[in-house]
C-alpha cells in the first residue's frame, strides 16, 4: 500500500471515529500518532509525540486564542446584547419583520466584539426571541434570524475560526480581519433582504410595530459607543498598525473586562464563571490544536497533499472549477460536522490544492469561513440551530429548520458573489 | 463518626464519586489558575503597549505570553475533559442504546488515556532532553522546563480524568443506568 493510500485511509479512519463520538481532537492525534508509526517506525512516531504537543500552543502568534475567547466571554457578560438590540431595533424595529432585522444588525455588532458564533445566538437568543415573541412574530421567522444572524459571529472580526485559518496557513491574520469586513456587512444585509422578502410574502410572520418616540435613536446609539469603540480600537488598530493581532486581542479582552466593570456586571461569581468558560473553550481549542499537529504532522509525511495537488494539476480544471469544487466538499461536510474540526482536518491536504492553483489565501480564507459557517445553519449538524432550541425550551427542531431555508438560500447568494467578485474581500486588504 | 469511620462505611460507587467530585474540583481550581496566566499573558501585553509611546516597554514581554498561553492551554484541558467541552459529533451515536453510546464513551475516553499516556511519557523525555542541554527562554533566559511544566502537568492531569471517565462510561455500560456526566 502507498503512503498517501495510507494517508487516505487513515483520513477515512479519523473520520469514522470522529462519528463513533470520540472527540475530534483525539480522533485526530490517535490517528495521527498510529499513522505516522506506521509509515516511519516507532521511533519516529515517539519524536513527534515529543515535539507537537509543546510546538501546538507554544507560539507566541497563539496567544491571540485565547485571549479572543476571553474578549468574547466577558463581553456576552457585559449586558451589551440588551443594548445593542434596542439600538438596532430603533433604527429598522419599525418596519414589517424590523424586530428580525433588528436582530440581525445586534447580532453583527455583537460578533464584532465576540467572535464565537455560538455565543452569539445564545447570548442575543435570550434577548430577541421574547421581544419578537411579544410582538407576534412567528417562531420559524425569530428563531431562525437569531440562529443566521449568530453565524455572523464566526465571520465579522475578531473571528476565532479565521486566526486558525491564519495560524495554520500562515496568512495574515490581520489581512484576514480586514477582508472579512465587506463579506461580513454584505451577509448582515442579505440575511435583512431575507426578512424583508419573507415578510413581503407572508405578512402574518411578522406584524409591523409603533414608531419609536422622538430621540429615541440618539439615546440608545449613547448605550452602544463603549462597543463600538472597542471594536475599532481592535479592528482599527490592526488595520492602521498601531499593534499586531496579538496586542490587539489582548487590548481587546481587557477591554471588555472593562465593560463589564462599567456597566456593572464585573462580580467575583461573574469572574469566576467567566474564567471557567474561558477554560473550557481554551481547553477545547488548543486539545484540538495538539490533535491537528499530530495530525498534520502525519498528512505531510504521507504524501497525500502533493498526490491530490498532482491530480488536481493533471486533470487540467480551471482553479475556479477548483474551487468550486472545495466548497461544494465544505458545504457537504458543514452537514455533519462542526466549522472547527472541519477546517483543522481538511485544511492541510486542501490548502496545498488551493496554494497550487495560484488562489489567493485570503480570499480562499474568508470563502472558507464563510462555507464553515453556513454549516452551522444547515441540518442535520447546525449547531446555532441546537443552541437556539436549547436557549428556547419547547421550541421544535422543525420550526427553525423551516424558518431557516431563507438564510441558507442567502448564504449561497452571499458565497456565489464573493466567489463571483473576490474585489469584495480583497479590496480592503489591498489597501493594508 | 470519624473520618476513617466514615471512609470504611463507603460503597465502591460512592468511592468513585467522591473521588469523581474531587477531581472535578481539583481540575477546576487548576483551569483557573490557568486563567491567571492567561489575564498575566494579558496585562503584560497592554502594560507594554500602553508603555510604547514612551520609548519603554517591558522586558521579555513574548516570553512571558507564550509562558502564560502555555499555562492557560494546558492546564485547561483536563477541564475541559471532565466538564464534555471538547468537541464531538452525536449524529450516528444518539438513537443507539443506552449501553452500546456508553460502550463508545468508554471507547472514546480509552483513547483519549491513551493519547495522553504517551503525550506524558514522550514529553517528559523531551523536556529532561532539553533541561539537560540547559534550553532557555529566547529573552529573559527562563529554563524552558518551566513552559513544558503546565504541559506535563496538565497531560497527567487529563490522564485521570479520561480514566475516570473511562471508568464510569464503563461501568455506565455494564449497569445499563445513566452516566450522570457526558463522555470525554
Amino acid at each position: 500500500m502507498s503512503d498517501p493510500v495510507v494517508g487516505l485511509l487513515a483520513f477515512l479512519g479519523a473520520l469514522l471515529l470522529v462519528l463513533l463520538q470520540v472527540p475530534v481532537a483525539i480522533a485526530m492525534g490517535v490517528v495521527g500518532v498510529g499513522g505516522f508509526a506506521l509509515l516511519n517506525g516507532w521511533f519516529g512516531a515517539a519524536f513527534v509525540l515529543g515535539a507537537a504537543p509543546f510546538e501546538a500552543v507554544f507560539p507566541y502568534s497563539l496567544s491571540v486564542v485565547p485571549l479572543f475567547v476571553a474578549m468574547g466571554v466577558f463581553a456576552a457578560r457585559a449586558g451589551l446584547s440588551q443594548s445593542l438590540y434596542q439600538a438596532a431595533g430603533a433604527f429598522v424595529g419599525r418596519a414589517r419583520g424590523g424586530l428580525a432585522m433588528a436582530t440581525i444588525g445586534a447580532c453583527a455588532a455583537f460578533g464584532a466584539i465576540c467572535g464565537s458564533s455560538l455565543a452569539t445566538a445564545a447570548t442575543m437568543g435570550k434577548v430577541s426571541l421574547p421581544e419578537m415573541r411579544r410582538f407576534g412574530y412567528a417562531d420559524s421567522l425569530a428563531a431562525a434570524s437569531i440562529a443566521a444572524g449568530g453565524t455572523l459571529g464566526v465571520l465579522i472580526p475578531p473571528s476565532i475560526l479565521l486566526v486558525i485559518y491564519g495560524l495554520l496557513t500562515e496568512t495574515s491574520i490581520g489581512q484576514l480581519f480586514v477582508g472579512a469586513l465587506i463579506p461580513g456587512l454584505l451577509a448582515t444585509l442579505l440575511y435583512m433582504g431575507a426578512v424583508y422578502l419573507q415578510t413581503r410574502v407572508d405578512p402574518t410572520l411578522a406584524p409591523a410595530t409603533a414608531k419609536p418616540k422622538r430621540g429615541h435613536r440618539r439615546a440608545s446609539l449613547k448605550r452602544v459607543w463603549a462597543v463600538a469603540l472597542l471594536f475599532f480600537l481592535v479592528i482599527g488598530g490592526i488595520y492602521w498598525g498601531w499593534f499586531s493581532p496579538t496586542e490587539a486581542a489582548a487590548i481587546g479582552a481587557f477591554g471588555a473586562i472593562v465593560l463589564t466593570a462599567v456597566t456593572g456586571q464585573l462580580t467575583w461569581r461573574m469572574l469566576l464563571d467567566a474564567g471557567e468558560e474561558t477554560a473550557r473553550t481554551t481547553g477545547m481549542i488548543f486539545l484540538i490544536l495538539v490533535g491537528a499537529a499530530l495530525f498534520n504532522y502525519f498528512i505531510e509525511t504521507s504524501g497525500l497533499p502533493r498526490l491530490l495537488t498532482g491530480w488536481v494539476e493533471d486533470a487540467g480544471l480551471a482553479p475556479l472549477t477548483v474551487l468550486l469544487l472545495i466548497m461544494l466538499f465544505y458545504l457537504l461536510l458543514g452537514c455533519f460536522m462542526d466549522s472547527l474540526s472541519m477546517i483543522l482536518l481538511t485544511v492541510p491536504f486542501v490548502f496545498p490544492v488551493v496554494a497550487a492553483q495560484g488562489l489567493d489565501p485570503v480570499w480562499f480564507g474568508i470563502l472558507l469561513v464563510t462555507a464553515a459557517e453556513i454549516g452551522l445553519i444547515t441540518p442535520p449538524i447546525g449547531m446555532n440551530l441546537f443552541v437556539i432550541q436549547g436557549v428556547v425550551p419547547g421550541l421544535r427542531q422543525a420550526t427553525i429548520i423551516r424558518g431557516i431555508l431563507p438564510f441558507l438560500a442567502a448564504d449561497v447568494l452571499r458565497l456565489a458573489l464573493l466567489i463571483a467578485l473576490p474585489a469584495l474581500t480583497l479590496w480592503l486588504p489591498g489597501r493594508l | 463518626m470519624t473520618s476513617d469511620q466514615q471512609t470504611e462505611g463507603l460503597q465502591p460507587g460512592d468511592r468513585f464519586r467522591r473521588f469523581d467530585d474531587l477531581l472535578t474540583r481539583i481540575s477546576r481550581l487548576v483551569a483557573l489558575l490557568g486563567m491567571l496566566g492567561l489575564a498575566g499573558a494579558m496585562l503584560a501585553t497592554v502594560v507594554d503597549v500602553a508603555l510604547r509611546p514612551t520609548g519603554t516597554g517591558i522586558f521579555g514581554v513574548v516570553d512571558l505570553v507564550q509562558l502564560g498561553v502555555m499555562a492557560a492551554a494546558w492546564l485547561a484541558i483536563p477541564y475541559a475533559f471532565l466538564t464534555d467541552s471538547h468537541v464531538s459529533v452525536d449524529l450516528l451515536t444518539q438513537g443507539l442504546p443506552r449501553r452500546l453510546s456508553a460502550l463508545l464513551n468508554a471507547l472514546a475516553a480509552g483513547l483519549a488515556a491513551g493519547l495522553m499516556v504517551l503525550i506524558l511519557v514522550y514529553g517528559w523525555q523531551a523536556a529532561a532532553q532539553q533541561a539537560r542541554f540547559g534550553d532557555v527562554s529566547q529573552t529573559l533566559a527562563l529554563p524552558k522546563t518551566w513552559y513544558w511544566a503546565p504541559l506535563l502537568f496538565g497531560a497527567a492531569l487529563s490522564l485521570l480524568a479520561t480514566l475516570l471517565i473511562a471508568v464510569r462510561s464503563f461501568l455506565s455500560a455494564l449497569s445499563g443506568a445513566g452516566q450522570g456526566r457526558g463522555g470525554p
